[in-house]
């Protein structure tokens, strides 16, 4: 029973929406070491995925994305193999972050911990009625090691990530909505359908637009207004050069949707 | 490629008229184009420069305020001249509108937009540069450039991100969905809404209540807050 005991990240392509898949039934998904080597090598590949323009993260048995990593695995931790495991778990979650396309979690049960950290990488956090959300750490005697007390912040502001971190309770849907720290909720029964429904609205958007978007917000948060200023020019000079803004330009004078298609 | 369309007209000085009101201690500019959607074209952002200029050089100005008349506040730039950029011409169109937007958020004045109606693209940015957004309910907001194969190029990528959080701002970006006033304002990116009858009403005394404020702890406080980053 090694395989299945040990779970699986696996991932598909469907109308040019990659879909990573986390699976171990049983156990609400927890991440296994072998589980983070391969979601590593899938997010090492998006570079090369030349058809996929939008990536969803989500959970396999309607249970949970991830609830967090495997406690075994952190059980048997010496503090010098923590370092190594949150390095190479951060790694994985910067190349989310980074990656030119959006890229949107897909949460229907819980996102705990190491669960929750993967959606704080991505663009966008979509959501149940039954989602569940929390870093539990502090009530184990650890704190987020996956980049979760940096990232929960930046998205719902550093009183309420403090409130949540400190608490290390879970927060529902409807909550968690109306603090930011989910997009949008959607019913349980229609999610699977909505979550593609969402993914494929950014499929036709400019691939172009896309990536520099990211780019520009994300680089530019790091930087002073003003250098965040020369970043989005650069960007915007940059749009000129590419096919995307004739299209799209076009399409919108000719009152027609654009398509946006391959280099 | 041929330009598609009828005109192949840039709109300029001509298109958009200026209007303007003045009290005690403030200043309020109304943009007004024939076609309703108040278009950032370069001859109107010119337009606007020289005005703004004038006006926040004088002393004594407590409160400028921009309003767009016509069912719009601004529709974003041009698409008809966009089209003819390359990037350099890009590089220097942003450089214009920055540069204006750049003053008004200087500006020792406390500077409100008055939202009524289309509040799009470079429209936004130009919003996003005041300190006070008034916004009546009838009003949508958004960022159209992931349909355009454009981002923004007037600051919006970085005042709405420091204004709402990156998240929230590229999920405005990515989707480039139009929000209604109501959401802007759970959103934290307007501060006030009001009914379309009562935007005039709610304008003056939005302007009136800043112009009566202590000059300079305003200039002092807007200084404060540029020197922490925040737009």
């Amino acid at each position: 029973m090694t395989g299945t005991d040990e779970g699986t990240v696996t991932y598909a392509i469907r109308d040019r929406i990659g879909v990573v898949t986390i699976s171990r039934p049983g156990r609400l998904n927890a991440l296994s070491r072998k589980m983070l080597e391969e979601l590593r090598s899938i997010i090492d590949g998006i570079e090369s995925w030349e058809k996929v323009r939008v990536l969803v993260i989500r959970g396999d048995g309607g249970e949970a994305l991830a609830a967090g990593a495997d406690l075994k695995l952190l059980a048997s931790f010496k503090s010098s193999d923590a370092r190594e495991v949150s390095l190479y778990a951060q790694k994985i979650l910067s190349g989310i972050e980074s990656a030119p396309i959006p890229v949107i979690s897909a949460v229907d049960g819980f996102a705990l911990g190491g669960g929750l950290e993967i959606c704080l990488a991505c663009d966008l956090i979509l959501a149940s009625t039954e989602a569940k959300l929390g870093l539990p750490e502090t009530n184990l005697g650890i704190i987020p090691g996956w980049g979760g007390s940096i990232r929960l912040p930046r998205r719902v502001g550093i009183g309420r990530a403090k409130e949540m971190i400190f608490s290390g309770r879970t927060v529902e849907a409807q909550e968690a909505y109306e603090m930011g720290l989910v997009d949008a909720v959607f019913p349980r029964e229609s999610f699977e359908v909505e979550v593609m429904s969402y993914a494929a609205s950014l499929v036709r958007k400019s691939p172009a637009s896309l990536a520099l978007a990211k780019s520009t917000v994300l680089r530019g948060m790091d930087a002073s207004l003003e250098a965040g200023l020369a970043l989005e020019r650069e960007a915007f000079a940059y749009c000129f050069s590419l096919p995307d803004a004739r299209e799209g330009i076009t399409a919108f004078l000719e009152k027609r949707p654009p398509r946006f298609e391959e280099d | 490629m041929p330009l598609p369309g009828p005109s192949n007209r840039i709109s300029g000085l001509s298109a958009t008229t200026f209007t303007t009101d003045r009290g005690r201690g403030w200043v309020v500019i109304r943009l007004f184009a024939p076609d309703g959607l108040n278009k950032l074209g370069t001859g109107t952002l010119e337009t606007l420069r020289d005005k703004i200029r004038d006006l926040v050089s004088r002393s004594g100005l407590q409160c400028l305020a921009l309003v767009g008349e016509g069912g719009s506040f601004a529709a974003g730039a041009d698409l008809r001249e966009i089209f003819r950029l390359n990037p350099a011409s890009a590089r220097a169109f942003s450089d214009l509108g920055n540069s204006i937007f750049r003053s008004l958020a200087n500006s020792s004045a406390v500077v409100v937009a008055g939202i009524d109606g289309i509040c799009l693209g470079g429209g936004l940015d130009l919003a996003l540069s005041a300190d006070w957004r008034l916004a009546t309910d009838r009003s949508v907001l958004g960022h159209p450039g992931s349909d355009l194969g454009l981002i923004t190029g007037f600051g919006g990528t970085q005042r709405l991100s420091r204004l709402i959080g990156e998240r929230k701002t590229l999920a405005l970006l990515m989707s480039a969905e139009r929000i209604s006033a109501e959401q802007a304002y759970g959103y934290g990116l307007v501060q006030e809404v009001c009914g379309q009858d009562e935007f005039e009403t709610r304008l003056k005394e939005t302007v009136q209540r800043f112009a009566s404020f202590p000059g300079d702890h305003i200039a002092e406080m807007k200084r404060r807050f540029l020197d922490l980053g925040y737009p």
